[in-house]
């Protein structure tokens, strides 16, 4: 009754975001679009056909890149390749920072202070710059970039994990579970977990728009992606000439404008969803 | 009685709210004299605060409005026509203001010195060495200890007595005719609230300073005040004289105010509360707006909002007192 | 405040020493060893020859002795011979530094001075179209990836209006003058900046709102301050210290930044020779660009540390 009553409002505020809708409703037809267009249509990513940059045509609707593959089929399993690791990397950044941040702030001492220094040094040093040393050690690729991106992402869950649970710690029912001699393992999943759900959710939707931007910057860098696997970032890494980008904007327009929408879109949604969540809560 | 030296008549502020707009404070007035002190009452969110405020214009344009009928009158002149430009000169110089909250109201990263010695700048055009002088001077008259080094220290580096002293200094700088004292004690300990109410009322008696205080501590007015003003939801209920208010309180509320401090006299088993709530600014009744709470509500009551009647040199807004003519305002 | 700043450094010099660790495990997990990629080309090597080699770089040692063996060198400025050129890396960095620090750090100002008048602007007239502009732009710079802004920028000022170069620093053949040098960071810092401008406005946007509703705000206008004093010498200091802190965080994603804005204006920094390092798995040269980073990060957060012991007296009473 009461939690129906509180997932309404949370549902009623969202709705009055105007732009968190607008980046709701973009993303809901981003990945209809992505997940059902290769079913409905004969797209082939990987196939060359004659005639290298070709314009955009009847046949290939955004025309072929500098090897001849049709760039509409890239531009919609480049979105794939997008998502899907924004996605899993922001899954295995939470499972490294959740119950890191839960242990560091469950028990004093020791396992606090260094759990928390290392979050520090991940986060005052450029991921950027660690992940570029970790694909070079593993060898750039599309599992190497979702790992890397993923492990560099654990310190921003871990944190708000920390914080939410430092300040449930002390509440009352906490002390009185424990008094009772409940297990720590079962304070934490019951009592301290449900209690951070809001910022976690938050979390985890700005991580996936910050993952995403991640991998096509590495993939721009030819670090991420490989051809001829698609995505966002490695069709622009694949236009960056300076007469590509004169002469055949058709190849690197269209992945950028979906990129940029996209991560826009998760960013106004995360925003709509953190004040519907929490009121309260500012930037 | 002295001619007085603030004259507030037909005060009104609303606010706006997604709904839309809403009064806040409707017919208040009421006037000041040099080296007296007035006492607002009432409960938070009576509209003691909003009357200040609207007098100096402190209110956010876009939230607030001040009803053009009503007239704040300082040495005869109006104020609620003045530019932004002359409010300011008017502000911290001719009506100065204290409040509540000394650690949050002092600006924290700004030194005691300089936040002291603005008003002199701004006044009184010295140059920030002159000020600083002043600065000094007036924190030596409200008693802070080794006021040199106070000077250069911010203000988390002073207890909240301390603070309240400064603020008070600064308010006093540049001797205005009216001190507006906000709640001026309520975030202090007992003994420094004494201590405080004893400055104000010796600053008072050297100056002839004229003071409105605003508090819901009856124990503070008694202490200070001359003459008292009760407030409930936005209307003036009652105004008296300390002395008729606290010997003979006419309105049910007042009654109840009085009735409910507890006392070392009186031997009971529990003490006195009204019961209910405030009613809302979005959902004021149209009759008594302390209908609800009243324990002699009459039929008439629900219908109408009684007006203020004049019962022997002082007021009272109720139908119990009400035998048919209304005090001019 | 001594204190205070002695407890930074000490933070600071933990955190170089778990970088260094870090970084010198990932490098020594790479495949292949050290002296092939040097040896790469000769001909005719025999195990004999390889384990020489090793023995000579210290190579037979266990991992912990060869990392204090390599930490003692970099805090003597040895950062050992890159793999690729056979140059010192100490060499290669030193000319790589300037055009890095001097894209960040224009770029990180240049933010800053644009950001703090537009998010007074925009918390002092909430809900007014200007307001409305800047956050949309705030929104679009945050969601924009630099590369395709770095695009769109060459696109229209190197290509179609042709007044601004799309890469290097200097056109070749012509002599380095410092106009020259000017007209070519326009671009990159334009790009790395358009970010930051956006993150930054908003927050002192916010931080500006909250401090304009604050009691000692009331108190300084009850005191008969103008407006303007009210705003830039109450609010103002204190609207900054959150914006310091924010500052403070985006460190070293700007660096992440520039190493992306770099590979497309072909900018020889420090992010170029990076991407070419990891081509050729350069690792002394790969780590030596990361310890740099390291050390000016850390050095940049101290920094931000003392201006905020500065502008918040607060803080170092604490």
């Amino acid at each position: 009754m009461k939690r129906s009553s509180y997932f309404r409002d949370v549902v009623g505020r969202f709705k009055t975001h105007k732009l968190a809708m607008a980046g709701m409703c973009i993303l809901i037809l981003e990945l209809l679009l992505l997940l059902l267009l290769p079913v409905m249509m004969d797209l082939k990513p990987y196939e060359i056909y004659s005639g290298f940059g070709a314009f955009p045509s009847k046949e290939h609707i955004l025309g072929t890149d500098n090897t001849g593959r049709d760039l509409f089929a890239r531009l919609i399993y480049g979105g794939r390749t997008s998502l899907y690791v924004g996605l899993v990397s922001t899954l295995i950044s939470f499972a490294i920072g959740v119950p890191l941040g839960m242990l560091a702030g469950y028990y004093k001492g020791p396992v606090e202070t260094v759990i928390m220094r290392m979050a520090d040094v991940f986060m005052s040093f450029p991921s950027m710059v660690f992940i570029l040393v970790l694909v070079s050690v593993l060898g750039p690729s599309l599992s190497t970039a979702t790992i890397v991106i993923g492990i560099m992402g654990w310190p921003g869950f871990a944190r708000q994990l920390y914080g939410s649970v430092l300040s449930v710690r002390e509440k009352e029912y906490v002390e009185a579970a424990k008094a009772v001699g409940t297990k720590n393992l079962t304070i934490m999943i019951r009592y301290i977990l449900p209690n951070s759900f809001a910022p976690i959710l938050i979390a985890f939707t700005f991580g996936v728009a910050n993952a995403i931007l991640q991998e096509s910057g590495l993939s721009f860098l030819g670090m991420g992606v490989q051809v001829p696997k698609a995505s966002w970032g490695n069709m622009l890494y694949a236009a960056q000439s300076v007469s590509v980008i004169a002469m055949r904007p058709w190849m690197w327009v269209p992945p950028g404008i979906c990129l940029l929408v996209t991560v826009l879109s998760i960013n106004l949604f995360g925003d709509g969803l953190r004040d519907a969540l929490d009121p309260k809560m500012k930037l | 009685m002295a001619e007085p030296i603030l004259e507030v008549t037909n005060l009104k502020t609303g606010f706006y709210a997604k709904q839309g707009f809403y009064n806040a404070i409707e017919d208040v007035s009421f006037s000041v004299s040099p080296g007296k002190t007035l006492g607002i009452v009432g409960e938070s969110g009576c509209g003691k605060s909003v009357t200040c405020m609207s007098m100096l214009k402190l209110l956010p344009e876009k939230s607030a409005r001040v009803d053009e009928g009503s007239s704040v009158k300082m040495h005869g002149q109006e104020l609620t026509g003045k530019s932004k430009k002359e409010m300011c000169k008017i502000r911290g110089n001719e009506i100065a203001m204290i409040f509540q909250d000394s650690m949050t109201s002092l600006n924290p990263v700004m030194t005691i010195g300089r936040q002291m010695a603005e008003p002199f700048m701004v006044h009184q055009g010295l140059s920030r060495k002159q000020a600083r002088e002043k600065a000094l001077e007036m924190l030596k008259k409200v008693g802070i200890p080794s006021p040199e080094i106070k000077m250069k220290q911010f203000p988390h580096q002073l207890s909240g007595g301390q603070r309240q002293r400064v603020m008070i200094a600064m308010a006093l700088s540049c001797n205005p005719d009216v001190l507006i004292a906000d709640e001026p004690t309520t975030a202090l300990d007992v003994t420094i609230q004494a201590q405080i109410v004893r400055l104000m009322k010796q600053l008072q008696e050297t100056s002839g300073t004229a003071i409105i205080l605003i508090t819901h501590d009856m124990g503070i007015v008694a202490e200070m005040a001359d003459e008292i003003m009760v407030m409930y939801a936005g209307n003036v209920v009652e105004k008296a004289s300390k002395r008729d208010l606290f010997q003979n309180p006419l309105h049910p509320y007042t009654k109840g105010l009085l009735a409910s401090i507890p006392s070392l006299n009186k031997d009971v088993d529990r003490l006195y509360t009204i019961e209910g709530v405030v009613p809302g600014l979005q959902n004021m009744p149209k009759g008594c707006r302390f209908y609800d709470r009243c324990q002699n509500a009459m039929a008439v009551c629900k219908e109408k909002n009684p007006g203020l009647c004049d019962r022997g040199g002082r007021k009272v807004r109720c139908f119990l007192y009400e035998e048919g003519k209304e005090a001019d305002a | 405040m001594g204190k205070y700043i002695i407890k930074r450094l000490l933070i600071a010099a933990v955190t170089f020493l778990g970088i260094t660790v870090l970084v010198y495990i990932l490098a020594s997990l790479a495949p292949g060893s050290p002296v092939e990629m040097i040896l790469a080309g000769t001909s005719n090597l025999t195990q004999e020859d390889v384990a020489r080699m090793e023995a000579q770089m210290g190579l037979d040692q266990p991992v912990y002795v060869q990392y204090i063996i390599w930490l003692k060198n970099v805090l003597h400025g040895n950062l050992g011979v890159s793999y690729r050129t056979m140059r010192p890396v100490t060499e290669m960095l030193g000319e790589r530094i300037g055009p890095t620090l001097m894209l960040t750090v224009t770029a990180l100002i240049l933010a800053i001075l644009i950001a703090v008048p537009l998010g007074i602007v925009a918390a002092y007239r909430p809900y007014s179209p200007w307001d409305y502009a800047s956050s949309v732009f705030s929104f679009i710079g945050a969601a924009m990836p630099n590369f395709f802004a770095a695009m769109i920028l060459v696109y229209l000022f190197s290509i179609k209006l042709g007044i601004l170069p799309a890469s290097g620093m200097y056109d070749t053949g012509t002599g380095e003058s410092f106009s020259m040098l000017l007209k070519h960071m326009i671009l990159p810092v334009i790009t790395l900046m358009l970010q930051y401008v956006g993150i930054y406005t908003r927050h002192m946007r916010s931080s500006m709102l909250e401090v304009l509703g604050d009691d000692f705000v009331r108190t300084a206008r009850a005191k008969g301050l103008r407006e303007r004093a009210v705003v830039f010498i109450h609010a103002f200091r204190n609207a900054l210290i959150p914006l310091v802190t924010q500052v403070g965080l985006s460190l070293s994603a700007l660096i992440g930044g520039a190493i992306i804005t770099e590979q497309v204006f072909s900018w020889p920094g420090m992010g170029t020779l990076m991407v070419q390092s990891i081509n050729y798995r350069d690792y002394p040269t790969i780590m030596g660009i990361t310890v740099l980073i390291a050390s000016f990060v850390l050095i940049g957060n101290i920094v931000i540390d003392l201006l905020y012991g500065v502008l918040d007296p607060r803080v170092s009473r604490k």
